[in-house]
């Protein structure tokens, strides 16, 4: 008689297993170590993070697992149904102490001068784990340290534990050879390969992911305990995708720069140009109280004097030359709250359409006439295809680099279309070297051959866009063979990337939205519209949009701080009153941005060569100063908070501008806070009305798109015809 | 009567006592001309010690100031160069300030350090008129060197 067993299936692709006699349920091929930290148990390690790929290399892990002979390791072991496993029995108890005290044999006792002091994983887990005194009475391996690894990085052997995480980061999420082990056994060593230079670009994360204090930061290097520092998080003000950070100060002073996970954005990562980045912050030569010039000299004043100053000659320029002789250039790096004053002040008090920022961001109308990413960074994970046409996120935005390289170890498909070489190539199953000026020729061609040979989603294209047939004429002249006699590249090779690009699957298309040369900027975005809706990456689960560059760049856009036509005060005629916010046109060679202008009012950091010419120079404050929020590049609204007081007088710049705004205007900027000046804001923008102000500050939180329900890609697609010509949106 | 006679008994007794006094050795001192001496273990200013060699025992790791309830310590570190040698090893203070108004003179600062470079000695009168003078930075708790003193003592 055969009885059916009573118990409740469990879900399918979960196993069942217990550790230290509790049931737990995860997904089928989990690691041990991640089940048994997801029921809140505590196994020991070293060698194991979740972002690389498991070695066994420190023991540390070991669990007993009944019916198998020996322990093991649990960062390496999957879990399997009916496994019965004991982490705090004798036996595994027993392995962890002497795995620890063989790790401690030849580790220095020199935690009061080590900067992982306070800090470090190897304290914490002796502390929980270890044996408590040590066995061994033999001298220990000694070194000459530290040794510096790079300018950034100081290696002190005799305190490595060889769990080879700095040696495996490198590998596999740079995708870097710069570190190897060197000798074997317990003379093994970790060294920079022989030829190389440890200078990539990501080396910082080495210090944090080292679990003892085998790899320290030389620019921190004994500057401070980690408990003297007080952490504030915020988010890097570096480049276009806004890793998330921790501000660590003493004494009013920076001092580094530690990573504060948002998976979503960075996986926890940062690049060293937005690690140790930080030095200016402290320096002793910034600006520290505002300065008016008398008698051709710049000499201190105070606020009322120069504000007063400015706001008189702004209005006397306008009364007598016109509103729009009054400009504005801001900095494209500036908070949401600034813009928004900024563009208030000029458009509001002033009445001129005189505004913009800098660097200015062209605009890129996508096909649902919205100019921002479609999609999010996160999703790039699960694509089938990326194309990315002029792109270089290594220089640009370096973190989105690694997240490319984690899309490619995924299975995604890479087609790297760059001018030069790029630092996906090695990853990317296709790299075609194709300049500037032929970009535009390519995407239209590959949006021809996708359409001529019927490789898109007709289903997709049919039900949710109008006019293939007009785009379908419009492309027809892109044949494969002018592409190839443009670009020099083989026919055969322009065709058969092209055909790829179609193949089913998620999909997605980054495009760099200025090109250099002389290019027809709106046949490069009309063909990058219809090659986003041919290959897919405009569906609900795709990617698309012309990558920004600086931190705000995308509130810049959103916000509109950008005059309308070519009234720019950096392109056209230069207004006779400028007010420049963190833009040094003498600096970046633009002199004759300034041509023209009579009465220069800058708000800088430095006495840059710009402020050095300006009758009114107003003390900026740095990103670490200041309250606000960016927008990066996928949308994600974040929140960053003040963590050291500017030097002497400086004021933060919500408040200059709102004070100059006040002397320009009846009514319209008695702000209170950066808060209140969101408030305005996100009543003024209908894109950030729907953003939970609360949730900025915990992860940050995507604008929604109007044709997507919730912003975070997970809701209804609601688009109905686009236009495969590109430009208007429905 | 013999309420007054018991009253004349009392002045004898007490008068007896003051006599008596007056001829045995007083126990107070002339403060600050004398000053009595200290118990060994007192715990008074802070000493910041050298070994013979003339080197710093302090290498700034701030467990002193971590370690002190009255957050008294303050503590920058610095990097020894061969040029400029001030500790063995990789660290030194390069700023070492207690504040002594705030300081409770508990001792842990002593106990938690791993070089036995700070010491609570026995001076105990340093007081003044701010409280900023009472700020001691390193210079004013550091001992001499020994090797300097012999030499600026002009020994022998």
């Amino acid at each position: 008689m055969v009885q059916e067993a009573t118990k409740p299936a469990a879900p399918p692709n979960t196993v069942t297993l217990t550790i230290d006699e509790r049931e737990i349920t995860v997904p089928k091929g989990t690691l041990l170590v991640e089940a048994a930290k997801s029921a809140g148990i505590d196994i020991p390690v070293f060698c194991y993070e979740p972002r690389l790929a498991p070695v066994g290399a420190c023991r540390m892990c070991l669990v007993e697992i009944e019916k198998m002979p020996r322990l093991q390791t649990a960062c390496t072991t999957p879990v399997a149904d009916g496994m019965i496993v004991r982490t705090n029995a004798e036996k595994s108890r027993a392995a962890q102490s002497d795995v620890l005290g063989m790790l401690l044999a030849n580790h220095p006792l020199d935690c009061p001068v080590c900067d992982k002091g306070g800090e470090c994983p190897l304290q914490d887990t002796t502390f929980n784990y270890g044996p408590g005194i040590s066995k061994f009475i033999e001298p220990k391996r000694t070194f000459p340290k530290p040794i510096p690894l790079s300018p950034l990085i100081a290696l002190d052997r005799e305190r490595c534990i060889m769990c080879y995480r700095c040696v495996r980061f490198q590998r596999e999420i740079p995708g870097d050879e710069a570190l190897t082990v060197i000798d074997r056994g317990s003379h093994s060593e970790i060294a920079v390969t022989e030829g190389r230079d440890f200078d990539s670009p990501f080396s910082g994360n080495t210090i944090e992911l080292c679990p003892v204090g085998a790899l320290t930061s030389i620019p921190f290097r004994f500057r401070a305990r980690p408990w003297d520092l007080t952490k504030v998080p915020s988010v890097c003000d570096k480049c276009s995708v806004g890793c998330n950070l921790n501000v660590e100060y003493r004494n009013n002073a920076v001092l580094r720069l530690t990573a504060h996970p948002n998976p979503p954005v960075d996986d926890g990562w940062l690049c060293d140009h937005g690690r140790f980045t930080y030095d200016y912050v402290n320096d002793k030569n910034r600006i520290d109280r505002p300065l008016i010039r008398r008698n051709g000299q710049l000499v201190p004043a105070t606020w009322d004097e120069a504000l007063d100053l400015a706001a008189q000659r702004f209005r006397d320029t306008a009364d007598r030359a016109g509103n729009d002789a009054v400009g504005g250039v801001i900095s494209a790096r500036a908070t949401n709250e600034e813009l928004y004053l900024f563009g208030k002040l000029f458009r509001g008090a002033l009445g001129s359409q005189a505004v913009d920022h800098y660097p200015r961001t062209g605009s890129a109308i996508g096909p649902f006439g919205v100019d921002a990413l479609h999609g999010s960074i996160e999703a790039l994970e699960r694509m089938g295809t990326i194309v990315l046409l002029g792109v270089d996120p290594l220089k640009e935005q370096p973190v989105l680099n690694l997240r490319l390289r984690k899309a490619a170890k995924n299975g995604a498909r890479l087609v790297v279309v760059s001018p030069e070489a790029n630092d996906l190539d090695p990853v990317a199953a296709h790299a075609l070297r194709v300049p500037h000026a032929a970009l535009p020729t390519l995407a239209a061609t590959w949006a021809n051959l996708i359409v001529t040979e019927g490789l898109h989603d007709a289903e997709f294209i049919g039900g949710r866009t109008a006019g293939l047939d007009r785009a379908r004429a419009t492309l027809v002249d892109f044949t494969v063979e002018r592409a190839a006699s443009v670009i020099g590249l083989s026919a055969e090779l322009i065709a058969a990337v092209g055909r790829a690009l179609a193949a089913q699957g998620p999909s997605a298309l980054l495009f760099r939205r200025e090109l250099s040369g002389t290019i027809d900027h709106a046949q490069w975005f009309a063909a990058l519209n219809d090659l986003s809706l041919l290959i897919g990456a405009t569906k609900e689960d795709g990617v698309f949009g012309g990558l920004v560059t600086q931190n705000n760049s995308q509130g810049a856009i959103d916000l509109g701080i950008a005059p309308e036509g070519d009234a720019s005060p950096f392109g056209g005629k230069a207004p006779s009153a400028l007010y420049l916010l963190g833009v040094d046109p003498l600096g970046d060679g633009r002199a004759e941005a300034l041509d023209g202008v009579d009465f220069l009012v800058v708000q800088e950091l430095f006495l840059t060569d710009t402020a050095r010419r300006a009758d009114v120079v107003f003390p900026a404050v740095s990103w670490a100063e200041k309250e606000g929020t960016y927008t990066n590049l996928e949308r994600r609204v974040q929140r960053i908070r003040p963590a050291v007081r500017p030097p002497g007088e400086a004021r933060p710049d919500w408040r200059v501008i709102r004070d100059l705004g006040k002397r320009l205007a009846p009514n319209g900027f008695a702000f209170t806070s950066p808060t209140a000046v969101w408030q305005e804001l996100a009543a003024a923008v209908p894109a950030y009305g729907q953003l939970s102000y609360g949730a900025l500050g915990r992860g940050g939180q995507q604008w929604a798109l109007p044709h997507i329900g919730d912003g975070n890609g997970g809701g209804r697609f609601t688009f109905r015809s686009g236009d495969l010509e590109g430009g208007a949106g429905r | 009567m013999a309420s007054f006679l018991h009253g004349l008994r009392a002045y004898a007794k007490g008068f007896a006592t003051t006599l008596g006094s007056a001829f045995k050795k007083p126990i107070t001192v002339q403060y600050p001309e004398y000053k009595t001496p200290v118990q060994t273990r007192f715990r008074g200013k802070h000493m910041l010690m050298r070994y013979d060699n003339g080197l710093e025992r302090c290498i700034g790791c701030s467990l002193c100031a971590i370690f002190c309830p009255a957050q008294a310590i303050y503590v920058e570190a610095a990097e020894n160069t061969d040029d400029n040698r001030r500790s063995p090893g990789e660290r030194y203070a390069e700023r070492y300030e207690i504040n002594m108004i705030r300081c409770i003179y508990c001792g842990y600062c002593q106990e938690a350090c791993p070089t036995e470079a700070i010491v609570l000695g026995h001076e105990y009168a340093f007081s003044d008129y701010t409280r900023e003078a009472l700020i001691y930075t390193k210079d004013m708790l550091l001992v001499p060197d020994p090797r300097k003193a012999t030499v600026g003592a002009g020994a022998d």
